[in-house]
């Protein structure tokens, strides 16, 4: 059976930030009875992550984003980034992930990344009502790529 | 006068500061300041906030060991309830503080100091770091991910969410163990005991390659501080406090931490926002202290699990004196990692730990409250003062990172004296001045979410103004 992850993650004191995390919660509830679906929800992404990833066929990262306008929607591949990057940071991308999970597993998924641009990313817990609106038809179109991936990822 | 060096920021710790090396006019290490540079004032916005919000509240001063403060928080309501909390939230507070020992242990020694260890601490700083263990040694570092993932894992299975848990509550935890996460928690331990004891024999292989490190890093005498059990064995969650010498004379032992200050003053200096705690008997700042893994294993009689006791004979090498060498936190921490995995064991092995009493309810019957538990990083001490209305109108909180704040002053000192030459510096030497303070791991606050780089520029500045030498990196 294909095992597909899925990791939401975002600040959930920065406003609209908490979109990612406010979407993996959202399928947390809605899949719950697909044993081929694992869905995360963090803060940040961490090494550990790489670990999560290694034994999936497909990963989707789920973030808001800053740039672009807000309410729109994109979903990119995301490439391994190898080696995985500056050492000098306390971020780590979705594409270093992929790579830490290569390098350390020889394997990474297909992996995709979706996000939504924010109205709003001050120091504030909730997220702004616009976004809250642009996340209902959001998590349709995920739901969708995760029921009915294309066919690279699949 | 004399130059100054800067180490600006230190690299690879959980917080931020930096180090400041006085040279004398021969260019020669004269004094050495680790300045602590941020500022969290957490003892004074908790104040006029209801008593029953401290554990969560405290658990954002950090977003590594929340666990830590959710706990000792806890603790000091349950004194202000004056209750005693049933036994199996006793069991479940115990665990997920071993837990969180475990996966923050295995931070500091996979993710933080590692890089030192497989590269050495002259490498070539573009791979002496995270991803360039990967590239080295991948089954290292997957068996440090592993480790930290399995006790983030059983921190989410009993208190609902890795970071900022709210399960911990005053007068116990809000919901039981439930079966299946017993189960799922007893189903990865034989794997997380495997992996710490093979880290163990890795560490111990290549410890040999770091003498003159482990001879200078804070190798010198001081006092042990810590909590054990009634039997005087390793204790985490609850106990008294035993204090060592360094000549391995117990000093101070099963004495009650709701009485810490009557052992323990805090000294403040202008240039650093910790504080400095230290021995009231011998005063400032002769009662160094410290604290912490390496502490905890010189104090204690036993583990009281039969693989960390092996791995204790072995530590102390069968000398009755403690180690005091402070590079030996890494050694310390992976046998506490296996101890912690023991004794998670241990308890869900019990039928007690399923009772489904677990929480005690109260009002305030005290207006002082103290509650004292043994942090990653050493003991942890949470104190506050209520009004009638339950309002916190004082707080005291001694972080256990700066019990450690003399002891990692002294010992980059020390470092530095014996690896910098100021009149030429090469990024290894400042390395070494940096890993002492890694060895430590301390914790400056870690609830911050930095992004971008973390840039490493220093300079050595004559008198004049003149720019004699410097080194970067990532700038």
């Amino acid at each position: 059976m294909a095992r597909t992850v899925v990791i939401g993650y975002g600040n959930p004191l920065r406003g609209d930030d908490a979109a990612g995390v406010a979407v993996a919660q959202a399928l947390q509830e809605r899949l719950n009875d697909r044993p081929d679906v694992t869905v995360e929800a963090a803060f940040q992404l961490l090494p550990e992550h790489a670990a999560l990833i290694a034994e999936a066929d497909r990963v989707l990262f789920v973030d808001a984003a800053l740039d672009g306008s807000p309410g729109e929607v994109r979903s990119t591949v995301v490439m391994p980034v190898t080696p995985p990057g500056s050492p000098l940071t306390h971020t780590l991308s979705p594409g270093q992930i992929l790579g830490m999970c290569q390098q350390l597993f020889g394997k990474c998924p297909h992996a995709t990344l979706w996000t939504l641009t924010g109205w709003e990313f001050e120091h504030q817990e909730g997220m702004s009502e616009r976004i809250q609106q642009a996340m209902l038809g959001w998590v349709e179109q995920i739901v969708e790529d995760l029921l009915h991936p294309p066919a690279q990822a699949s | 006068m004399g130059k100054q060096i800067m180490i600006d920021p230190i690299t690879r710790i959980e917080g931020h500061a930096k180090i400041s090396l006085h040279l004398d006019d021969s260019g020669v290490v004269d004094e050495a300041r680790m300045h602590v540079t941020q500022f969290r004032g957490f003892e004074k916005f908790c104040e006029g906030r209801p008593f029953y919000e401290m554990p969560s509240l405290m658990a954002r001063t950090c977003g590594i060991c929340p666990v830590s403060h959710l706990v000792a928080a806890a603790k000091a309501c349950d004194d202000l309830y004056s209750v005693q909390i049933p036994e199996a939230a006793v069991m479940l507070r115990r665990m997920i503080n071993l837990a969180q020992i475990m996966q923050s242990h295995a931070l500091s020694f996979f993710y933080l100091s590692s890089p030192d260890l497989v590269f050495g601490m002259d490498a070539d700083p573009a791979m002496r770091n995270l991803f360039g263990v990967h590239a080295q040694d991948p089954q290292l570092m997957r068996d440090g991910i592993r480790l930290r993932q399995i006790g983030q894992q059983i921190i989410e299975l009993l208190g609902g969410k890795r970071i900022h848990p709210s399960w911990v509550v005053p007068g116990g935890v809000n919901a039981p163990l439930t079966e299946e996460h017993r189960d799922t928690i007893l189903a990865v331990l034989p794997e997380a005991k495997a992996l710490a004891q093979r880290t163990l024999r890795w560490y111990k292989k290549i410890m040999k390659q770091f003498k003159p490190e482990i001879d200078t890093f804070a190798n010198f005498p001081s006092l042990y501080l810590g909590l054990v059990d009634k039997l005087g064995n390793l204790e985490h969650y609850d106990g008294n406090f035993r204090m060592m010498d360094a000549a391995g004379n117990i000093i101070i032992d099963q004495f009650d931490t709701l009485r810490y200050a009557e052992i323990i003053e805090e000294a403040v200096e202008p240039w650093s926002y910790m504080k400095f705690p230290y021995y009231k008997s011998l005063g400032y700042p002769r009662g160094m202290y410290r604290t912490g893994p390496l502490a905890r294993l010189n104090i204690i009689d036993a583990c009281g699990t039969p693989m960390a006791d092996d791995e204790l004979e072995e530590f102390r090498g069968g000398s009755t004196k403690p180690v005091q060498s402070s590079f030996h936190y890494h050694w310390a921490r992976l046998i506490e990692i296996l101890f912690a995995v023991e004794r998670i064991e241990d308890i869900l092995t019990t039928k007690r730990v399923m009772t489904k009493h677990v929480r005690a309810y109260a009002t305030p019957n005290s207006f002082d409250g103290i509650g004292v538990t043994e942090a990653p990083r050493g003991s942890l001490i949470h104190h506050f003062k209520i009004d009638e209305q339950g309002l916190v109108t004082w707080a005291n909180l001694i972080i256990a990172t700066a019990h450690n704040n003399l002891a990692m002053n002294r010992g980059i000192l020390q470092a530095a004296k014996t690896f910098v030459d100021g009149n030429h510096l090469k990024e290894g030497m400042l390395n070494r001045v940096e890993a002492v303070i890694r060895a430590f791991d301390p914790c400056l606050s870690c609830s911050t979410h930095a992004a971008g780089q973390m840039p490493f520029h220093v300079e050595l500045v004559a008198p004049d103004g003149e720019l004699l030498d410097e080194v970067k990196r990532g700038v």
